[in-house]
């Protein structure tokens, strides 16, 4: 039970969406596929779910290759991100409808098809809603009900299309959170589209970095934060300081720049501090070295200890780095 | 009575004015006219001026081509708008333009190209003929009219509901199972109704009122083919101002009563989505 892609390739006139994607998608678990906007992840989601035709390449889903099965033959359920409920009918008939559409053969009986609207919508906490009509609904409440009427035929796989994009973020979060324990209760292979770099490292336990239709990086969300492979990931991946010396980047993060009073083999270079923000749980330094700015982020105790002020001068090292040949065609 | 409720949107007084005004001018005033010249015939006279047979017969005509040209036009207009919001093809900007054409064109010149077209000699008339299929000087021919002028209606309004419906509802029926046929009558057409009404609405009503286009494709034979505004034109060739008013009255309360029955039926509808 495993969904692989073989060198994918989907081209939308001049513009290539996927190109030459390999991927495996690991049974049981919660997988993002994260990049900005226009780097392939839903396209790549959109042709896993038989919603669009690559121009090259196969993808098998559970041994079988499946290039002319219909969505539904796939066993995926796939949720929008505009929610895409049907607005005419009750919070029940949505979600019962991928089971009323069955020929009359396989459709469970109308007790067992209330029964299983009732089961879902306590699943996803919305019991009290079963009579109401999608637009008097919040829009997490919405992507809930999207997401049960996707499970109520019982898929094999759920693809995600950017299920929390059009909501805010105070929402956000806390739907990502549910949709982890969620899966955490259910177990089915998931897989996330996602831009949202935050979002995919909390939920996901593979995460898979897109860019301009390739596949950069995948790996653990650990993984990717810590050991970017690429220089575009470890831009896309949180906050990042560039520094260029004798044609190498070195990429830093902010709080792998330590700060001292002393220089010192682990603080060998001297910078200015520009600006001081402490409001907030940590406090935010801006650097200025040679001609690059950096941006170190330290306790508020170890501000307290060095007794920094702006306009004065600190030794900086770095903890931990990476460095890159300087690539100049990645962007963001 | 409190008709205004407080609102940060301004000029409320103004322009329900300006609207009370407007209306009254253009369509009220007249209206009225019509009923006060209506109003110098006697009970009797009135009577019997509405309940000409040949006046009951245009009736049937005027009303019935002009429900089943507007159901006609419901049908193929979605068709159309689909095609013109769904798809990609070239010469899609002419068809587009050319929805709109019947309503510039004279419809003096429409009837006649029309009548050319399907007299019994005509392009399509000498291929209908030997099927023992009349359609210029009968009330086919009157259908076909009223078709051709309210062609634009229910293109121009189920286009810009289906274009918001958006694929992903459709995209996701099918994910769920649905084959096209259900996705269509389930999830397509719901959303689509209240536009179709009233589209159809428009139809039936600018049909009803249709005069130029018809009078060259019907032929014009009493209790056959006659319109009732011609036979209110008739009246007023014959200086009957008041019975050609009287005619009109009863057309037009017919007419006001049947689209309301739509907009109330419209209003049924899309209450389940407010």
């Amino acid at each position: 039970m495993t969904i692989s892609v073989d060198h994918l390739t989907k081209r939308f006139g001049g513009f290539t969406a996927l190109d030459d994607i390999s991927l495996t998608i690991p049974d049981g678990k919660l997988t993002a596929l994260l990049g900005p906007s226009g780097s392939g992840k839903t396209t790549l989601l959109r042709c896993i779910a038989g919603l669009e035709r690559a121009n090259g390449g196969t993808i098998t889903i559970d041994g079988v290759v499946s290039e002319a099965a219909s969505p539904a033959e796939r066993g995926v359920g796939f949720v929008f991100q505009h929610y895409a409920l049907f607005r005419h009918m009750t919070v029940a008939e949505n979600i019962a409808f991928g089971l009323e559409v069955r020929p009359k053969e396989s459709r469970p009986s109308k007790e067992a098809i209330s029964a299983k609207v009732c089961k879902l919508l306590e699943l996803v906490q919305l019991d009290w809603a079963s009579g109401r009509l999608p637009h008097q609904l919040s829009g997490g409440q919405r992507q809930r009900i999207a997401l049960a009427r996707a499970l109520a035929v019982e898929p094999k796989y759920l693809l995600l299309d950017e299920p929390f994009g059009a909501l805010d973020a105070q929402v956000r979060k806390e739907l990502r959170r549910w949709l982890r324990r969620l899966h955490d209760e259910v177990h089915i292979t998931t897989i996330l589209v996602t831009h949202d770099q935050e979002e995919a490292l909390e939920v996901a336990d593979q995460v898979v970095v897109f860019n301009g239709g390739k596949v950069e990086q995948v790996g653990t969300p650990e993984d990717v934060y810590h050991a970017p492979a690429t220089p575009f990931v470890h831009q896309f991946l949180g906050t990042v300081n560039v520094l260029s010396r004798e044609g190498v980047h070195t990429y830093v993060r902010p709080h792998d720049v330590s700060l001292s009073h002393t220089a010192d083999d682990d603080h060998p270079l001297v910078a200015t501090i520009v600006a001081i923000n402490a409001a907030g749980p940590v406090v935010r330094v801006d650097l200025r070295y040679a001609d690059t700015s950096l941006e170190a982020v330290i306790p508020h105790a170890e501000r307290a200890r060095l007794e920094l002020v702006a306009g004065g001068t600190v030794h900086i090292g770095f903890s931990r780095s990476a460095k890159f040949d300087p690539t100049p065609d990645y962007a963001i | 009575m409190h008709f205004r409720s407080h609102s940060v949107l301004p000029g409320f007084g103004p322009t329900l004015g300006i609207t009370v005004l407007y209306l009254s001018l253009i369509v009220l005033i007249p209206l009225g006219a019509l009923v006060l010249k209506t109003s110098e015939l006697t009970w009797t006279v009135f009577w019997s001026t509405v309940t000409d047979p040949r006046v009951l017969a245009s009736y049937r005509l005027s009303f019935g081509a002009a429900a089943i040209a507007a159901l006609i036009n419901a049908v193929f207009g979605v068709i159309v708008a689909w095609v013109l919001v769904r798809y990609r093809f070239p010469g899609k900007a002419l068809i587009d333009a050319l929805v709109d054409l019947p309503f510039a064109l004279p419809t003096a010149v429409a009837g006649i190209a029309l009548t050319a077209l399907y007299a019994p000699n005509g392009w399509l008339g000498q291929l209908l003929t030997p099927l023992g299929i009349k359609v210029a000087y009968d009330w086919k021919g009157v259908v076909v009219a009223l078709t051709f002028i309210g062609l634009p209606f229910v293109v121009r309004t189920v286009q810009p509901i289906l274009e918001e419906l958006g694929k992903d509802v459709e995209e996701a029926a099918v994910s769920l199972g649905a084959n096209r046929w259900q996705t269509i009558t389930r999830v397509i057409l719901p959303e689509l109704w209240p536009a179709i009404l009233t589209g159809f609405a428009l139809a039936f009503a600018r049909a009803v009122g249709e005069y130029g286009s018809v009078v060259f494709i019907s032929g014009n034979l009493p209790m056959k083919t006659e319109i009732t505004p011609l036979l209110i034109i008739t009246k007023l060739e014959q200086y009957e101002y008041a019975q050609a008013t009287a005619i009109a009255v009863v057309m037009l309360v017919v007419s006001f009563i049947l689209l309301l029955l739509i907009n109330l039926l419209q209003h049924w509808i899309s209450r389940r989505r407010a």
